[in-house]
């Protein structure tokens, strides 16, 4: 059942600088209780195309210029301020990368969830404090009840960051949006993270978009993920099939550059020549093609839109052919062509 | 086999904070951050330093590079004791070691230029001034895959990547033997990481450098590193040849920190046996009695809480401080 | 070489956006209408006291009773005092101690107070507590009273003001610059100067001044309205410059019994007064803004 409809989403900042593209229409779907990963380096849209779907994004500067967010069917890119609230928090809740500034540091952490639960979902004080400390429980926070008149300073940042989760599903969300949670977590902490988000998302059936530009992250949590690059969404499909397969330049590019625990080291890097582009003058045709080794002269003034590599596997690519034979040759991370 | 040769010997490391309390800022404690660290670098290798948040891997680095005044024990560099120098004698030793740092836009100085940055260190040893200084600017911006253009450009104005070669470059001019890596591509995008990663690489084989790199990113340490050494709450645990430490770990936090280790193989994530560590990592101010790792250890026995267990060579180069393996 | 990302320059392909930060600052100074208003203004009343002698056929102190309190006319554009001394005239030798106070306290209070400041925050330890606690006790001097207590006691003059000025007003340089080099003492690039071996004071003169010099410039030129106004204030009281000296308060002190039917007397100098603070506080206010280091670099 799709829960989560995303069509041509469009968002644009303006600022003094000029009018910077951050995300250029992508569309995609999310079922119930599926795990979407959205995978990229800085700047390449996955957050603000996120927050602009629950309007937390500052407008201006930001603006959303297009497209359509349909949850459940109703489309909440266009709710009228006043309706907002009742999708953030209830249907959609999200957790943030930075657990200290997103947790109110001079409200116990028993208050904060308990407004949230009040709010969205009416409960009288005391059954709020009940929510609480079951939430609080659900995320492995020992001897919740005592915990309740503590500030979150004085939790560890992993503990901060299951607080986070608990707020987050207390009023029990159909959708999760986890945006770099664990990227300022210790490896240890960050898989048990990973694992409380794992268990949560099957006990409750949450859908879960975890954003992060962590392939290894990605691997663990997600089914299918979207991989995402100047705003544009370049590839698309199961994991294992783009992990196996991958049909994007970009893709290829990340996925070789990534050094491996469980393989050797008696080679070079493979890596993406250049830089991430400027957003505000992207360049004509496929945003990808100052960096591409398989650019052709089509790539210069067109660009690709998504293609079926495989069913369910999609690439946003002109040369996909050259790139796979490429590929079958000379397996990936094998240094540079 | 010919024995390396020992470039930097840390013997017995101690670095201990005070912590203040009061009108009077009484002292109360110590923050142990490291607690009785040694190790040798041999020349041309790299040695990989782990551990996560607390562990006292940073401060080891600035131990060493005498940036800290040690608490206690010795470094030896090139056969000399920098614990025992002080003034002119260590500013001339500085040469010998250098440091890049994880932050590229605090790193650089905003208000010089390139060319300052550069040739500032340069001046001030007595290495080249003037027209030859500038020359060898060029040549470093060459090196590490700049354009010699940008001597007057100021680091606002270069990307993060860029900066960080910068900072190489900087740490290049001394012409040092030992660099210590602090997280150099932590701050980085991926794409950029590895590019950062190959630079090192390939000048280690081009000056034939010797480095102690840091990071909290297992599988890069991994790949760059000839041998590796996991530190917990200021102390190693065990530090091996990287191959061997990886494939078979012998501490049980080691084995932890690789189970969480995420592997960019959704097929392998799938089926992987996961070691997941309850709880978090205690305060250095207050480690716990025994063995520090205690506290968390799936395989913790009677007398870990006891006693602390010595590091030892269990296997040829392979060094473990646990009871589990020990006489 | 190949021509990559690296070799060009940052912000598009050929496009060369480089902005040095004082060329950057200047841009944004010259956009705001008060700070040039004031910069203006600064350089001409600079003028005007420098050039006076030749810009006035009078004497400052020529004494006519004849002509005494005239009401400005073609001869005597602003009019004549009570001493039928030329006010035009008596108003422009006025701007020489105005200026003089204003900047000389603002030297001296860098001169004492930067290296005193740069030294503990960047030092610290005993020497920080030393200079914190004088800091502490000069800053709860009560500022007038003291300025005034001084003058009183060393006899009013130009030069004693400067000092009294200066006495009390060093710490407030001072607190600045140990605050800003305790912030830029903890960046990585001054780490890095150590791991380099580079000497202390090359630290202190070439990485951490640079840093705060716009602060010093701005905290100079935000201390001049005040100065001023102290001038103006002191010498009202008869504390200032002695007479027949001008000075725009001395004067503002002369008008007090005659301003109901002479107004002249009073309405410019005091018009002058105003202007100067606006002016210098636009000035001061336009640099903070230019040189923001927050937002900008």
């Amino acid at each position: 059942m799709t829960l989560l409809k995303v069509r041509d989403l469009e968002v644009r900042f303006y600022t003094k600088d000029g009018e910077v593209r951050a995300v250029n229409g992508i569309s995609y779907s999310l079922d119930q209780g599926e795990t979407l990963g959205l995978v990229g380096e800085s700047g390449c849209g996955k957050s603000v195309s996120t927050m602009a779907m629950v309007r937390l994004l500052p407008e201006p500067p930001a603006k959303i210029t297009g497209g359509q967010v349909l949850f459940e069917g109703e489309d909440i890119l266009h709710l009228k301020p006043a309706d907002r609230h009742q999708v953030r928090g209830g249907k959609i809740a999200i957790i943030f990368q930075d657990p200290m500034t997103s947790l109110n540091p001079v409200m116990t952490i028993g208050d904060q969830i308990a407004e949230a639960v009040q709010v969205n979902l009416g409960l009288s004080g005391e059954q709020a404090r009940q929510r609480t400390i079951e939430v609080l429980t659900q995320v492995g926070i020992p001897k919740a009840e005592d915990r309740l008149a503590d500030y979150p300073h004085q939790f560890s940042g992993g503990m901060r960051q299951r607080v986070m989760i608990a707020m987050a599903i207390s009023c029990r969300p159909k959708l999760l949006i986890a945006d770099e949670p664990t990227t300022s977590l210790d490896v240890t902490i960050q898989a048990q993270i990973v694992e409380l988000v794992r268990r949560l998302q099957q006990e409750l059936n949450m859908a879960v978009i975890w954003i992060t530009h962590d392939l290894g992250v990605v691997a663990r949590i997600a089914k299918r993920i979207n991989v995402m690059y100047a705003g544009y969404i370049v590839e698309t499909g199961p994991i294992k099939r783009i992990f196996k397969r991958p049909s994007h330049p970009y893709t290829v590019g990340l996925l070789g550059s990534v050094p491996r625990m469980d393989l050797g080291t008696d080679r070079e890097l493979y890596y993406v020549e250049g830089a991430p582009p400027d957003m505000i003058r992207l360049p004509e045709g496929c945003p990808f093609h100052p960096r591409c080794r398989y650019r052709t002269e089509r790539c210069l003034q067109e660009r690709p839109l998504l293609v079926e590599v495989e069913p369910e596997h999609r690439a946003a690519c002109w040369n996909i052919e050259g790139l796979l034979a490429d590929q079958a040759n000379q397996p990936m991370g094998e240094g540079r062509a | 086999m010919a024995e390396p040769n020992v470039l930097v010997k840390v013997e017995n490391l101690k670095q201990y904070f005070p912590i203040k309390r009061g009108l009077l800022q009484r002292v109360v404690g110590h923050i142990k951050a490291v607690d009785g660290v040694s190790f040798d670098i041999y020349e041309g290798e790299t040695l990989g330093l782990v551990g996560e948040s607390g562990c006292g891997k940073t401060t080891t680095s600035r131990a060493i590079l005498q940036l800290y005044r040690p608490t206690a024990g010795k470094v030896y560099m090139e056969g000399r004791d920098l614990t025992a120098m002080q003034g002119e004698e260590l500013r001339q030793m500085r040469t010998r070691m250098q440091i890049i740092f994880q932050n590229p836009y605090s790193s650089l100085n905003p208000r010089m230029t390139v060319g300052r940055i550069l040739t500032e260190p340069m001046q001030v040893h007595g290495v080249a001034k003037g027209k030859e200084a500038q020359e060898r600017v060029a040549e470093l911006l060459h090196l590490v895959g700049m354009n010699p253009y940008f001597v007057n450009r100021f680091p606002a104005e270069f990307s993060g990547g860029q900066r960080q070669r910068i900072g190489i470059a900087r740490a290049l001019t001394v012409n040092p033997s030992f660099i210590i890596c602090d997280e150099p591509i932590s701050s980085l995008d991926v794409s950029i990481q590895a590019q950062i990663v190959n630079l090192l690489k390939k000048l280690q084989r081009e000056l034939g450098l010797t480095y102690l790199f840091i990071s909290h990113d297992l599988s890069m340490v991994r790949f760059i590193s000839n041998r590796m050494a996991v530190m917990y709450l200021g102390k190693i645990v065990e530090l091996a040849p990287s191959e061997e430490i990886v494939t078979t770990p012998l501490h049980p936090y080691t084995q932890a920190l690789w189970s969480a280790a995420p592997i960019p193989d959704p097929e392998i994530e799938e089926s992987r046996e996961r070691i997941v560590l309850e709880g978090d990592v205690p305060s250095p101010a207050n480690p716990p009695k025994g063995c520090r790792f205690h506290t968390r250890c799936p395989q913790a026995m009677d007398i870990c809480r006891q006693e602390e267990p010595l590091l030892q060579e269990l296997q040829p180069g392979h060094w473990v401080a646990c009871h589990r393996y020990g006489n | 070489m190949t021509t990559n990302a690296l070799t060009t320059p940052v912000g598009g392909e050929d496009q060369v956006r480089y902005r040095s930060f004082w060329v950057g600052a200047w841009r944004r100074f010259r956009r705001n209408k008060l700070a040039m208003f004031g910069l203006g203004y600064a350089v001409f009343i600079s003028l005007v006291a420098i050039f006076a002698p030749f810009l006035t056929p009078y004497a400052y102190d020529k004494i006519e009773p004849d002509i005494a309190l005239q009401a400005p006319s073609v001869a005597h554009l602003m009019g004549t005092d009570l001493l039928g001394r030329d006010l035009l005239t008596r108003i422009m030798y006025g701007a020489r101690p105005m200026i003089l106070v204003g900047v000389v306290t603002g030297l001296a209070g860098l001169i004492v107070g930067v290296p005193m400041g740069i030294l503990a925050g960047y030092i610290g330890g005993v020497f920080d507590w030393v200079v914190t606690r004088l800091v502490d006790m000069f800053s709860a001097l009560p500022y007038y009273l003291i300025v005034l207590f001084m003058v009183m006691v060393l006899s009013p003059s130009l030069t004693n003001m400067v000092i009294a000025l200066t006495i009390t007003g060093w710490v407030g340089s001072c607190r600045m610059v140990r605050g800003m080099t305790f912030s830029v003492r903890e960046q990585d690039y001054i780490e890095a100067t150590q791991a380099l071996g580079i000497p202390t004071w090359r630290v202190l003169v070439f990485h951490i001044l640079p840093q705060i010099a716009p602060l010093l410039l701005w905290g100079f030129a935000a201390g001049i309205p005040s100065a001023v106004f102290a001038e103006a204030g002191l010498s009202f009281l008869g504390m200032g410059i002695r007479p027949p000296r001008p000075s725009w308060g001395q004067m503002l002190g002369e008008a007090g019994s005659y301003w109901i039917y002479w107004p002249h007397m009073f309405i410019f100098p005091s018009l002058m007064i105003t202007l100067s603070v606006l002016a210098f506080q636009g000035l001061a206010d336009g640099l903070r803004k230019a040189l923001d280091v927050s937002t900008n670099l």
